[in-house]
């Protein structure tokens, strides 16, 4: 066949580094971005970007240890070349602190992550109602300077991205040979995945330039995360909720449980409001389908339900996306050559 | 009793402070003066990027090493007050890179969280085989300085732009003390062939991105003249230069090349940084800190003055160490001049 053109639904970091990967993989094919949102309006721009994994039920260890083991790899090397800065990622060392003891406490990544280590006795003083630590470095994904670089990644592999709301995957079985759905929460309406929910998360982004450092509460409600320019400050997790208005008690509620962590925050400026919905799942649907009406097929990639760790995960699984779409390649090259015989 | 606090940078302003937390309520009639040819921003305290960390070795001065764990643990104390903003207080961690590995610092216990680097984390500072990770403290004296002089404003102290010429000058007859914090030009008051000008130079530059300290050592070449990063709360520095006996306060474009060729050797994003000023002062080196008492006579007149200079790189990390133990001199000159007594019972 022809160079197969590829579609890939969503613009988020899910939809543009998988498509960065296909790219990447398939020379030969024609890939393009379909989106009804860009950035800085995708719900990854409200996420801090941190590369802390969420740890996903139904998906196995080993898997999601690979995911996010490429994926640190991967932006290591960005945050070590001269393009850090224009990319977004940067180094960020800091505190994840536990009220009580988890019960695990080697979480699956830690010797993924840098300098892993319990915290001392002196730096836990610096949380009273905390009695366990752990210390570490690891990357943070600024947006939107991040997704901005992925799309000029794409756009000079010759990636074209194109505003449309698609309302169907069917409605591109004309134009497209194979389709990729990276819709993220969009995939509730879009394939009416009844698995998908939302997990409302409200932020306040802060002018805060002296915090360095991150502190996350291991309860994982609460967390502040420096980015460049500002703090990322969180956070809630309403499962189920769709409103992407800002909730004025949330706010408050996050304000004043980051200045407990940090009290410094009390002096922050310029104090900005985001809402965004995980698109979360028990288990990232990364497989394939393929649609199929009066006879024509459409071959499908799902990439979708990352829920809170997409940045975590998203090189992994964005890899993954585009061996599943080499499967999808030669399974209609194996056809079309059927169809000769 | 006047005290006259000749110097206003880190260490005079915080010298004074302290003194006069400490005795202006023991001594109601304590009138306290600050005297400086320059002032924030315009002191050597002003360049320095704020970071806590002293020298490698203490060369067995263990004093100085308590002087810093002092100035570290009091700075700690105030990193949860409001006041900490304002003070340019913060935390920050980072890396200290070296090409063979050395034993263990002074102070690896008064930071926090120090740890020798792992193999992953060096494969960031090619180059570099052995390194150390902590978590310290920065304060910035273009906050710093501005805070210390309001508190003191605030208590009455009155600040006087000049040169001061001599003791003999800033002191009156009778029970005056001066205390003498004029860093690197102490040697104008009082020749002082121990003290030397340790010139550096830093760019500062906007590079938000980063949010670690990095110090690299060579051996060969000495502190501070091997390239260190040191990101502040809106710019970050970029120095690694420290010449010995240098009385030159200009900017040189040999030594801006070296910094910036080495800094974005260390960090290749930092070539997208832009510059936004550059700057070059003299630390005032010497073998150990001057920190005694001296009564010093000329025909008439005699004054007790307490010395506290000589900080080299280290007066913010060692400074308010050195302001307690200037204060308990203080204590002890008023001690001896009966002003100070214990209270008497009644009979």
């Amino acid at each position: 066949m022809a160079a197969p053109k590829v579609a890939v639904v969503g613009a988020g970091v899910i939809g543009l580094s998988t498509a960065l990967c296909i790219a990447e993989t398939c020379p030969s094919c024609s890939v393009m971005v379909l989106s009804d949102q860009f950035s800085p309006n995708t719900t990854s721009d409200i996420a801090a970007g941190m590369l802390i994994p969420h740890t996903y039920p139904g998906t196995p260890m080993h898997v999601q240890k690979q995911w996010f083991k490429e994926t640190f790899t991967y932006l290591f090397a960005i945050s070590n070349s001269a393009e850090a800065s224009e990319a977004g990622i940067h180094l960020v060392s800091g505190w994840q602190v536990f009220k009580n003891t988890p019960k695990e406490e080697l979480p699956f990544w830690s010797d993924v992550v840098l300098g892993f280590r319990p915290m001392s006795e002196a730096e836990l003083q610096k949380f009273p109602q905390h009695r366990f630590g752990q210390a570490f470095t690891t990357l943070k994904c600024d947006c939107p300077p991040y997704l901005l670089w992925l799309e000029k990644r794409l756009k000079a592999t010759g990636v074209q991205m194109y505003t449309r709301k698609v309302a169907d995957l069917w409605e591109l079985h004309s134009e497209y040979n194979i389709v990729v759905n990276c819709a993220g929460i969009g995939a509730h309406q879009l394939v009416g995945d009844e698995k998908l929910f939302p997990v409302r998360g409200q932020v306040l982004k802060v002018h805060a330039p002296w915090v360095k450092n991150f502190i996350r509460d291991g309860d994982g409600l609460t967390y502040i995360y420096p980015g460049i320019h500002r703090v990322t400050l969180g956070g809630t997790r309403e499962k189920e909720s769709w409103s992407l208005s800002p909730d004025p008690g949330a706010t408050k509620g996050i304000f004043d449980r980051c200045c407990s962590l940090e009290p410094s925050l009390r002096g922050a400026q310029d104090i900005k409001v985001k809402v965004g919905l995980r698109p979360s799942r028990q288990c990232v649907r990364l497989q394939r389908e393929v649609l199929s009406q009066g006879g024509v097929k459409l071959p499908v990639v799902h990439n979708y339900g990352h829920g809170a760790g997409g940045f975590s995960v998203h090189r992994g699984t964005a890899k993954e996306a585009a061996r599943l779409v080499g499967e999808c390649i030669a399974a209609l090259q194996g056809s079309s050559l059927r169809a000769k015989l | 009793m006047r005290v006259a606090v000749i110097g206003a940078g880190v260490i005079g302003l915080s010298t004074a402070l302290c003194i006069h937390e400490q005795y202006h309520s023991l001594v109601p009639s304590l009138e306290m003066e600050v005297y400086a040819d320059r002032y924030t921003p315009h002191t050597t305290s002003d360049g320095a990027a704020g970071l806590w960390q002293p020298y490698l070795s203490d060369h067995g001065n263990l004093q100085e090493t308590l002087w810093n764990k002092e100035t570290f643990d009091y700075l700690l104390g105030h990193l949860g007050s409001p006041a900490a903003k304002e003070m340019g207080l913060f935390l920050i961690s980072g890396y200290n890179l070296f090409t063979q590995p050395v034993p263990d610092p002074s102070w690896k216990n008064i930071v926090l969280g120090f740890r020798n680097l792992t193999p992953k984390e060096l494969e960031l500072f090619p180059g570099y085989s052995y390194g150390w990770f902590n978590t310290a403290l920065m304060l910035e004296c273009r906050s710093y300085l501005p805070w210390l002089t309001n508190r003191l404003m605030q208590r009455g102290v009155k600040f006087f732009h000049k040169k001061v010429e001599s003791f003999q000058e800033v002191s009156g007859d009778g029970m005056d003390v001066v205390i003498n914090c004029t860093g690197v030009r102490a040697g104008e008051l009082q020749p002082d062939p121990e003290l030397q000008p340790g010139r550096g130079q830093v760019i500062k530059v906007l590079a938000p991105w980063v949010k670690h300290f990095i110090i690299t050592h060579d051996t060969e070449s000495g502190i501070y003249n091997s390239p260190y990063i040191i990101p502040g709360s809106e710019f970050t520095v970029l120095g690694g230069i420290y010449q010995h006996g240098n009385w030159n306060e200009e900017n040189s474009a040999q030594d801006h090349k070296t910094i910036w060729e080495n800094c974005c050797r260390l960090l290749p994003a930092l070539q997208k940084a832009k510059i936004v000023q550059e700057w070059s002062g003299l630390r005032p080196a010497r073998p150990w800190v001057r920190l005694e008492r001296e009564t010093v006579r000329h025909e008439h007149f005699q004054a007790e003055v307490i010395h506290n200079y000589g900080h080299g790189g280290f007066g913010i990390t060692i400074h308010w160490g050195c302001a307690m133990a200037a204060a308990r001199l203080f204590g002890s000159i008023l001690q001896e001049k009966k002003l100070a007594s214990p209270p008497q019972p009644r009979l």
